[in-house]
């Protein structure tokens, strides 16, 4: 088999199977479907060069630290962001519809917990709300977190803790996630 | 008492749960979202969890509330861009192809 032939296999085996995780990665550091799609075409050609001196263990993880990497390195180039296709921006528009699921009364309680934790996600400082979406939305490992945001993992877990709890008094504040005193009370006849 | 303020200095890494171990709410507290997302790997500290759970409401509508926060946000998880990710598999086994 020619050196070739085994990049090829290496980089099949390893490096196509994430590509969705890469992108979803790349999404949520750059907040930008144009921009992440780029991220992760020049993540895939630095793994291509590299594919032959990566010894195979943990491929998601060396793939993130080369992601983060080409993130860094773009950022410091402050290269012009991609203009978005005009049509990819109406297709999407088109695809949010309102479903009968959605419009179910019973399902109001849970769309506005829904609606309230996204607006408290959004209100997170960005070195926070980061680690939730990676790790809430993206479903990384707390390692793999470290990885792409080059921080000790002890960091992500800390993040993440404050977070949450921002998240959740948020919510308590208003008024749709119970308190104890409040299930308390409701048991009152 | 010095085994909970070790703990709390170390993140909730050291010294580890014992088998006959009661954790505090407290403690609990620290190891909650861990546990929750599956990152607990000490199985000891996991059934000390579970045990803590099972008599203490208050602790465990934190859980619940926690995981319905992790539920909420999963499920608003907007799916990537079914194009892109054609158009970076495609480039992808271009590249393989050489």
């Amino acid at each position: 088999m020619s050196t070739d032939t085994t990049s090829a296999d290496a980089f099949e085996r390893y490096v196509l199977p994430e590509v969705e995780v890469m992108l979803r990665v790349a999404r949520s550091l750059t907040r930008n479907h144009a921009d992440a799609e780029d991220l992760v075409q020049d993540t895939m050609l630095r793994a291509y060069r590299a594919i032959d001196r990566f010894d195979g263990r943990h491929p998601r993880a060396w793939l993130l630290t080369i992601l983060r990497n080409t993130h860094i390195n773009r950022n410091r180039r402050r290269r012009p962001e991609l203009l978005r296709d005009p049509d990819l921006q109406l297709e999407r528009a088109a695809q949010d519809p309102e479903t009968d699921e959605a419009l179910r009364p019973d399902r109001f309680i849970d769309l506005e917990f829904d609606h309230e934790v996204r607006d408290a996600l959004d209100a997170l400082p960005p070195m926070f709300g980061q680690v939730v979406e990676l790790v809430d939305l993206d479903g990384l490992s707390y390692q793999e977190a470290a990885d792409v945001l080059g921080v000790p993992i002890g960091t992500v877990m800390s993040r993440l803790h404050r977070a949450r709890k921002k998240i959740r008094d948020t919510l308590r504040t208003a008024g749709v996630a119970p308190t104890y005193a409040d299930l308390a009370v409701g048991r009152t006849p | 008492m010095m085994r909970s303020t070790f703990r709390r200095l170390t993140r909730g890494r050291w010294p580890a749960v014992r088998p006959d171990e009661q954790l505090s709410c407290r403690e609990v507290g620290r190891l909650l979202q861990r546990f929750l997302d599956g990152e607990l790997e000490d199985d000891v500290a996991v059934r000390a969890i579970v045990a803590h759970l099972d008599h203490c409401p208050p602790c465990e509508l934190e859980r619940d509330v926690y995981e319905r926060i992790s539920t909420s946000l999963a499920a608003g998880a907007r799916p990537v861009d079914p194009d892109s990710l054609a158009r970076l598999e495609a480039f992808g086994r271009r590249l393989a192809d050489g």
